[in-house]
């Protein structure tokens, strides 16, 4: 929040700029010293910590890896083959049974999909590897 | 008032011409599909069918695009009441008290609110607009940036309504959103907090930003579930439930009928449109309920409000639409286009000289709403099939499709990229216990407050002061000053209440 409040600062100094931002910046801060000192205090008995669902959080943590290295994949990687593969690998993280079933119903889920979208939306690129097959 | 030869004749052509009844169904069908699949919102559905109404004489093209519409504006709710996956901006606080209805097994009472909701709303606005249309442009046409600004004001007063366990937290959600959504070149064409980005020059891209908040740490949370609902009976498909579902809103006509109020009014102000209708319709109805503390945990009162508010805007854009020739949002925007295609032009000389046309097209949209319900009730039971669906199945499926969505949404990978970015912000909020609608809806109205309120700054040049001086700004504020107030001096009454009768005992 300080890093957009000095952006927008040095962007300019006008009034047309800075008439909603830095209210809102101000009052921000203030909440943040709020919360910050009931923390720290535990005014309220509320630390602001989860809820016992830290032994959850572990595979929350890995399944989001695994959507961003999707993610980033798919800028690099076909479609098809990307979303296959995060498919499985989805798959087997939330439950490690049955991997051939995971894998056929991986290839499925994406062919459908990326040829849905592919027919559907053809202004834009969606590379494939089944295009080059 | 209706003109009532131009009413016959747009009635005889209806009813005369099977030609426009041939497109309505397949149009139906294209906008459930499209509004039910997360991240291929109704715009981008009636963007794909756009090219099918060139070859559509006049009537049908636009009976055909605003069937999808309607039909987009029902689908969006289906993956938001099952999977917290708004769809659309105008689907975000559907997923308030839609959401918790499915975990809590009520799934199909929750699609059978939302159903009921939608199509009654939908008649009404297009009912009301019959009689209303010429007036409805001339109060378009008065409002400018000071009242527009005030209506995102009372968007944003929804984010202290809330109710969240943590206000302080919620509020400071709240302006996190509000901050993000003010990245990128201002309205007076400051560029701030972009980091040398160049896509981030228009701002943050909207949908996928709203599917990361919301639905990804939902789903991920989903992931320690076998099912959606987890108990086995209460998955089964109840034609029964859902039709107990759909006679609930009948029970509460007075929501019903101020959700499509405020969703026809707000949804005929360019620019605004459903997403902020939905939210003040919520606000509303929480606010003057008697029981707003059940509201987040399965109310179907917040899915009437929500349902009826976002459904019945559409009236409100296509009036616009109509009489000023000014498209309200995206999907009126696609509209347009097909005017364009066959060179109409809207505007108060298009609906005076084509009267008969305009109601036409409002009529068919009617016949729309009415054919909505047995198609939705089937597509419904079909798409609630979805809770019987294994977790490790659907959530792939489901993470797959909001990625191809969002690539759909911005013709990149910005929009994926976008996507990322916030499933990581909104994972981290989430743990913590930020308010995440709050972030959503501070991202959905801020960059537009701003602008209005830039536009309300140079439109007085720098004296706030003379807003005070137009009438519907003065109706506007005290509109506001009672929804924040009134709630409060109930509380304060009532605690005052409690107080004297434990003081008695």
């Amino acid at each position: 929040m300080t890093w957009y409040l000095l952006d927008t600062i040095g962007a300019s100094l006008s009034v047309g700029n800075l008439m909603l931002i830095v209210p809102l910046s101000a009052a921000g801060f203030l909440l943040l010293a709020y919360i910050a000192a009931r923390n720290l205090f535990r005014l309220s008995g509320d630390r602001g910590e989860p809820d016992g669902r830290s032994h959850k959080a572990g595979r929350q943590v890995l399944m989001l890896a695994l959507f961003a290295a999707y993610i980033l994949a798919l800028g690099h990687v076909h479609f098809d083959v990307a979303t296959a593969l995060f498919v499985f690998c989805l798959m087997m993280l939330i439950n490690r049974d049955g991997a051939v079933r995971a894998a056929i119903y991986a290839v499925i889920v994406s062919l459908v999909i990326s040829t849905t979208f592919k027919v559907l939306i053809p202004y834009y690129p969606f590379p494939m590897l089944l295009d080059l097959i | 008032m209706i003109d009532l030869a131009a009413f016959s004749l747009a009635f005889s052509t209806l009813v005369g011409d099977f030609g426009p009844w041939l497109v309505i169904l397949p149009g139906l069908v294209i906008g459930l599909l499209g509004g039910a699949i997360p991240g291929l919102s109704t715009s981008i559905t009636m963007a794909i069918f756009l090219p099918f109404a060139l070859y559509m004489d006049f009537l049908s093209a636009v009976l055909f695009l605003t069937s999808v519409f309607t039909g987009g504006g029902f689908g969006g709710a289906i993956p938001a009441i099952l999977m917290n996956v708004p769809g659309t901006t105008s689907a975000v606080a559907t997923t308030f008290d839609g959401y918790p209805m499915s975990r809590s097994g009520r799934h199909n009472e929750a699609l059978g609110v939302a159903l009921a909701s939608s199509c009654i709303s939908v008649l009404f606005g297009y009912l009301l607009m019959l009689f209303l249309i010429d007036g409805i442009s001339v109060l378009v046409l008065k409002l400018g940036p000071p009242e527009m600004f005030l209506i995102m004001v009372w968007g944003l007063t929804m984010i202290a309504i809330l109710g969240s366990v943590d206000t302080p937290k919620a509020l400071l959600s709240g302006v996190l959103g509000v901050l993000i959504s003010t990245v990128g070149m201002s309205t007076g064409g400051h560029i701030r907090g972009t980091m040398g980005i160049p896509q981030l020059l228009d701002g943050v891209s909207v949908v996928p930003a709203m599917i990361g908040l919301l639905a990804i740490p939902e789903l991920l949370k989903m992931s320690a579930s076998s099912y959606i609902v987890e108990t086995k009976h209460v998955q089964a498909m109840s034609i029964r439930k859902l039709g107990r579902g759909f006679m609930y809103p009948f029970q509460h006509p007075s929501i019903l009928f101020r959700g499509s109020m405020i969703g026809v009014l707000i949804g005929a102000v360019p620019g605004v449109g459903s997403s902020i209708a939905n939210l003040i319709s919520y606000a509303e109805v929480k606010r003057k309920a008697k029981d707003p503390e059940t509201f987040g945990h399965g109310n179907e009162k917040g899915v009437i409000a929500a349902e009826a508010a976002n459904s019945s805007s559409e009236a409100g854009a296509l009036t616009t639409l109509l009489t000023l020739g000014i498209p309200g949002g995206a999907g009126t925007a696609i509209l347009l286009a097909a005017f364009t295609m066959h060179n109409i032009t809207g505007g108060p000389r298009f609906v005076s000289d084509n009267k008969d046309i305009v109601y036409t097209i409002l009529l068919g949209n009617i016949a729309q709403a009415l054919l909505l319900t047995p198609l939705g009730f089937l597509f419904i039971y079909i798409c609630s099939a979805v809770v019987k669906v294994k977790v490790r199945f659907l959530l792939p499926v489901v993470m797959s499709l909001i990625v191809f969505g969002c690539f759909s949404l911005t013709g990149s990978m910005d929009g994926p990229y976008t996507l990322l970015a916030f499933s990581f912000l909104g994972f981290v909020l989430d743990r913590f216990r930020y308010s995440l609608p709050a972030v959503v809806i501070g991202l959905l109205l801020g960059r537009l407050a701003e602008g209005e309120l830039l536009r309300s700054y140079q439109l007085t040049q720098g004296r706030l002061d003379l807003i005070f001086t137009r009438p519907i700004t003065l109706i506007l504020m005290a509109l506001i000053a009672g929804a924040i107030l009134m709630p409060l001096i109930r509380s304060i009454r009532s605690a005052a209440a409690r107080k004297s009768t434990v003081a008695e005992e």
